[in-house]
């Protein structure tokens, strides 16, 4: 008896049909399956929620427990110095000899080392690539930021933000520093003194309030809705173009007006730094380079009318002494109608940084402008942001800006409340240079 | 080509933003749903005795629980008191008041902490008779309870010139569940 | 007369002892009773007011303890609750949790307003102006720290931790050492007060022990006096009585042998043949009668006393009438009252009810009180016989009284007390020499009292005596009974 095998045709075919079998039926469905599991997750906010409303009450218990302990041990470390060991319950005691003795005890004090220092985190990890020559695409990590805030007193509150961020910077074009090594920086350092609503004044290294973006979103990418800030806003040593940072003092407060919701700020700091070359730190936090110093005024309005709407302007005047230039008097003039709820934001900041080199009668005009638009469908958030600047090849201080614009369109995934997934791409014409075509991918958290 | 590429990105993404817009924008535009009046309690605001506040505008209501308002007339500084969440009258608050989730409530002070804007973030307290006593103890606290949960211990104050007896008042919160 | 005379001046001019002794005998046995009681009734109201003193002793020693204990108790309680106070501050300051921290304050809270209690009730019960003082300023001082407490717990509730630490440090810790002071100060105050007390409770009982052993004494004192007294009462009563029975002897020896005398010269000068004729015969018989009835009479009298005083008497109670009871007295008293030269003057009022009784004995008692009055008439030769109905002074009904009176020599207030007593007979009637058994009266005393009645008398010196017999009225069936069925006693001589 012979046994005939499968002719190659068949098996062919075979093949053939397994293969269109998986790509157009198992692949689909492994396709459906992720996407439906994601869907799905989206649509159980609550029980995830209520997992992790468990899981904080359980860490919560935890922490009563060992607190309890520590007061436990501590009692028992005071008891013989201080006070009779009464409970705590109002319970009637035995008159004892213990107590007659407290009568000389000395009045026992507060522990005076005892503060509320609360600290929090904020983090992101980027996946990203672009069409730029010589970028690669790579993981990159983000800022890690601890946020610190202290009750000092009822007046008086102290805050700020040490940054541990890798790679080099960006001043003006040059490039400082190794590729993965990282620094620490203190970004914010502010202490806070609020008399009332129509007076608050903080003093140390803060971000100066020009426009709405700078005072509105610090270090922390998960608080922003894209995956990074406009380029009008980036930081110093990122390759802005504005004095984003300022040591120095900063009084704010409202300003009676009725539903019109009127704010000031007033600020007075070291400015950006001037000493020759600068492509040094440009945040003097110690040392100002010159007497003269930086001066803000920003008037923004709340109105009640519209909820979430703040529209304002800010004046900025400084005057930088780079080497080898004469001064140049910086004047950057900012406005931003903003409406921020909690389902959609829509920002619009217009800027012009003016460089008037003294003895010279030209004027190096920067404008700048953006708008972003973004709206919240469950834990999703979809958003557009255009931006512009454009920075004559002739700037005496950042003359390696050029033209930039162009769109930028993302998403924002919120897995948790203190996690979110951001998908964006940009697009970003360049003067002279051809456009860059960039993909990013991050995760940005807070703990 | 390339420019009328660009060109056309920017109107479709010009659509988008006017469509979200439409969409977005709405002044004082509710995002929760009206509550029902009938068989509900009045919710009241209340503040510590020594606070001369005695009527408060819903606006100006509003910046207080979002952190707007730092101090009270008299130099006190406000301390916000909500009761923990899950509670009908935190839901009354947050959608009434502030009309936010409770994560966007959470998000908002968390930010307004982050931004310096804000100077203290809410207590949160399990029960109602926990608010009251916080508000009687401290001077600045504001919170709120219901009418049937109120007593001489402090006081409540009126909203847009309406106290928690009168008609048209804004706040109700849906009875407690009997198990 | 003249040697009775002096005996008696001997026993008034010996001294204290004699006075004493003069005291005492006219301590009978009742006012040795009396006396005994007055002892008695001293003892029990200076015990009584010992028993008080101490009583308040025990109250206040008792009353300084517990509030002693009591004080230091609410002195205890209110330092507890002034550290509780500031304790469960500190409590809250531990934690981070809004809602422990407001249970601490509630705790905090509560202990203050216990604190306010006490210090209230302190002052409520202050009485000296030091206390007053004191409490005024613990409740200043209290409220001072209260404020600050206050201002720490919203501190520490709004989360300004460092802040609440500095008010405390500034203002708590000053005003709670004030406070603190002012409970030591109210502690010291106190002691005091206690240790004043504990001096005061010991003073008065060292009083109290001192006044209880005085009165010990003097009741010990006391009670050996009277027992003195009342022994040497007894003793005296026993010789007096001795005395009396001795002068009894010797006065019915004397009439025994005056009587026997006479029958004896009598009979001698019959035997003699010195009597001659019928007539000297039935004189000389006649005499000899007389005494004989005499020694009879003094016989029966003995005899009689001594049945009463036995208790043998047995008489026989019948309705009498009052006029048959006199008329029977007067009979057998008539050839004694004759002889001695006497008018009797009677007097029985109309329609007297009768008397229960017996004749016999109602006639010896009468026969007795009219011999008294012949014996101690003196010069007087008149006696009176008076019956009447009076109210009775004793019960709510009537009585019949018979009255002897003479104008004699009347008795002396003191004597009037021992007349009654058997074998008794006055200083005066001894002096005088008027003979006597010395137990007429006694004997009628107990007759009038076996018939249910009294005697009483009335006298005055050198005016006359009036005795009284008080007899009770008899009902009226046998008032009836007794004017069908009288008759006249065999037993009466007339």
């Amino acid at each position: 008896m012979k046994f005939s095998g499968p002719s190659p045709i068949r098996g062919n075919l075979a093949l053939k049909l397994i293969g269109r079998m998986i790509v157009w039926r198992i692949f689909p469905l492994l396709l459906g399956i992720l996407v439906s599991t994601t869907i799905l997750r989206a649509q159980q906010p609550a029980a995830a929620a209520d997992k992790q409303t468990l899981q904080l009450l359980l860490q919560r218990i935890d922490q009563l427990e060992a607190r309890v302990q520590q007061l436990e041990a501590a009692k028992q470390q005071t008891a013989p110095i201080s006070l009779p060991s009464a409970p705590v319950q109002t319970s009637s005691p035995q008159v004892s000899e213990t107590e007659l003795q407290t009568d000389n005890a000395v009045t026992e004090r507060m522990d005076a080392g005892k503060t509320l220092l609360r600290m929090r985190g904020f983090g992101d990890i980027t996946l990203h690539g672009d069409s730029q020559r010589h970028d690669t695409t790579a993981f990159s990590l983000g800022q890690l930021n601890l946020f610190i805030t202290s009750d000092i007193s009822e007046k008086f509150k102290f805050l700020s933000e040490i940054i541990f961020e890798g790679g080099p910077d960006n001043i003006f074009g040059e490039t400082r520093g190794e590729n993965n090594s990282f620094g620490v920086d203190v970004e914010r350092m502010v202490l806070q003194y609020s008399r009332s609503d129509y007076f608050k004044l903080a003093v140390g290294r803060y971000h100066t309030a020009i426009g709405y973006y700078n005072t509105a979103y610090h270090h922390s990418t998960w608080f922003q809705t894209t995956t990074g800030r406009p380029f009008l806003f980036q930081f110093e040593d990122r390759g802005g173009i504005l004095p984003v940072h300022t040591v120095g003092a900063s009084a704010s407060g409202l300003i009676p007006s009725g539903h019109l919701g009127l704010h000031y700020v007033a600020e007075v700091g070291n400015g950006r730094a001037s000493r020759s070359p600068i492509t040094e730190e440009p945040v003097q936090n110690v040392v100002d380079d010159q007497n003269h110093k930086a001066f803000n005024l920003a008037l923004f309005f709340r109105p009640d009318a519209v909820r979430g709407l703040q529209v304002g302007f800010s004046a900025y005047r400084d005057l930088l002494a780079p080497a080898n230039l004469p001064r140049i008097g910086e004047t950057i003039f900012a406005a931003h109608a903003v409406l921020v709820r909690s389902k959609f934001e829509w920002l619009n900041e217009a800027l012009i940084v003016r460089h008037a080199p003294n003895g010279i009668p030209r004027v190096f005009n920067t404008p700048g402008f953006y708008t972003q638009v973004s709206k919240q469908f469950g834990s999703y958030r979809p958003y557009f942001r255009y931006q512009y600047v454009n920075a004559s090849r002739t700037e005496p201080i950042f003359p390696d800006v050029g033209l930039r614009q162009g769109p930028s369109v993302g998403l924002r995934y919120d897995a948790s409340e203190t996690v979110a997934l951001k998908l964006q791409y940009d697009y970003t014409a360049l003067r002279g240079q051809p456009a860059v075509n960039a993909l990013a991918l991050q995760v940005g958290f807070t703990f | 080509m390339r420019r009328l590429a660009g060109l056309r990105f920017i109107l479709v993404s010009a659509v988008f933003s006017i469509a979200a817009l439409c969409s977005g924008f709405a002044p004082n535009a509710r995002s929760l749903p009206e509550p029902q009046i009938a068989s509900e309690q009045n919710l009241a605001v209340v503040v510590n005795l020594s606070n001369p506040v005695q009527n408060l505008s819903m606006p100006e209501l509003r910046r207080i629980f979002l952190g707007g308002r730092s101090h009270w007339p008299n130099g006190r500084r406000i301390t916000l008191v909500m009761i923990e969440p899950g509670q009908p009258e935190r839901a009354v608050v947050l959608g009434e008041i502030c009309q936010m989730h409770e994560t966007d409530f959470n998000n908002h002070f968390l930010h307004g902490v982050f931004t310096g804007e804000v100077l203290v973030s809410p207590k949160t307290l399990a029960t109602p008779v926990g608010i009251r006593k916080f508000v009687f103890n401290v001077p600045g606290a504001i919170g709120y309870l219901r009418v049937s949960d109120l007593d001489p211990s402090v006081r409540a104050i009126r909203i847009d010139e309406r106290g928690p007896e009168d008609k048209g008042y804004r706040l109700h919160v849906p009875p407690r569940s009997s198990k | 007369m003249n040697g009775q005379n002096k005996r008696a001046r001997k026993g008034t001019s010996a001294g204290p002892a004699a006075l004493l002794d003069r005291v005492l005998a006219l301590a009978s046995p009742y006012n040795s009773s009396l006396l005994l009681l007055m002892v008695f009734l001293v003892v029990i109201i200076v015990g009584l007011f010992v028993i008080r003193d101490l009583h308040a002793t025990n109250v206040e020693a008792q009353k300084m303890y517990a509030g002693y204990v009591q004080g230091l108790q609410r002195i205890g309680e209110l330092q507890y609750e002034v550290q509780e106070t500031r304790r469960s501050t500190f409590y809250a300051l531990t934690t981070n949790d809004s809602n422990l921290q407001l249970e601490y304050a509630d705790q905090s809270r509560e202990a203050d307003r216990l604190v306010n209690e006490g210090i209230s009730q302190y002052l409520r019960q202050a009485r000296i102006p030091q206390e007053i003082e004191v409490g005024r300023r613990l409740q200043l001082d209290w409220s001072g720290y209260l404020g600050v407490r206050n201002e720490v717990l919203a501190s520490i509730l709004e989360g300004s931790t460092k802040e609440a630490v500095n008010l405390d440090l500034k203002g708590g810790v000053p005003s709670f050492e004030r406070v603190r002071q002012d409970l030591q100060e109210i502690k010291r105050l106190y002691d005091e007060q206690a240790s004043q007390q504990l001096a005061n409770v010991a003073a008065t009982s060292r009083r109290t022990i001192f006044r209880l052993i005085g009165v010990l004494g003097i009741t010990l004192a006391l009670a050996s006096a009277s027992v003195w007294a009342i022994q040497r009462s007894k003793m005296l009563g026993a010789i007096q009585l001795a005395k009396l029975q001795m002068g009894f002897v010797a006065s019915v020896s004397h009439e025994l042998r005056t009587s026997l005398a006479v029958i004896s010269s009598a009979a001698d000068n019959i035997a003699d043949g010195l009597v001659g004729g019928k007539d000297q015969l039935k004189s000389y018989g006649s005499a000899i009668q007389n005494q004989c009835r005499q020694i009879t009479e003094l016989v029966n009298q003995i005899l009689l006393f001594a049945s009463t005083k036995e208790g043998k008497n047995r008489y026989t109670l019948r309705p009498l009438q009052v006029s048959r009871i006199i008329d029977a007295v007067l009979d057998n008293t008539a050839e004694l009252v004759r002889g001695a030269g006497f008018v009797i003057e009677r007097r029985i009022e109309s329609g007297l009810p009768c008397v229960m009784g017996d004749l016999s004995a109602l006639s010896q008692c009468l026969q007795n009180l009219i011999v008294n009055a012949v014996k101690y008439s003196g010069e007087s030769r008149w006696i009176g016989i008076h019956a009447f109905v009076h109210d009775s002074e004793e019960r709510s009904s009537k009585e019949i009284r018979i009255t002897v009176q003479d104008r004699g020599m009347g008795i002396d207030r003191l004597e009037m007390l021992h007349i009654f007593e058997p074998f008794y007979r006055g200083a005066a009637v001894t002096a005088a020499q008027i003979h006597g058994t010395g137990l007429g009266l006694s004997l009628a005393k107990s007759i009038a009292e076996a018939m249910g009645g009294t005697l009483s008398v009335v006298s005055e010196l050198a005016v006359g005596s009036r005795f009284t017999l008080h007899l009770p009225i008899v009902e009226k069936q046998e008032s009836e009974m007794a004017s069908v069925t009288s008759k006249p006693d065999p037993s009466i001589r007339t």
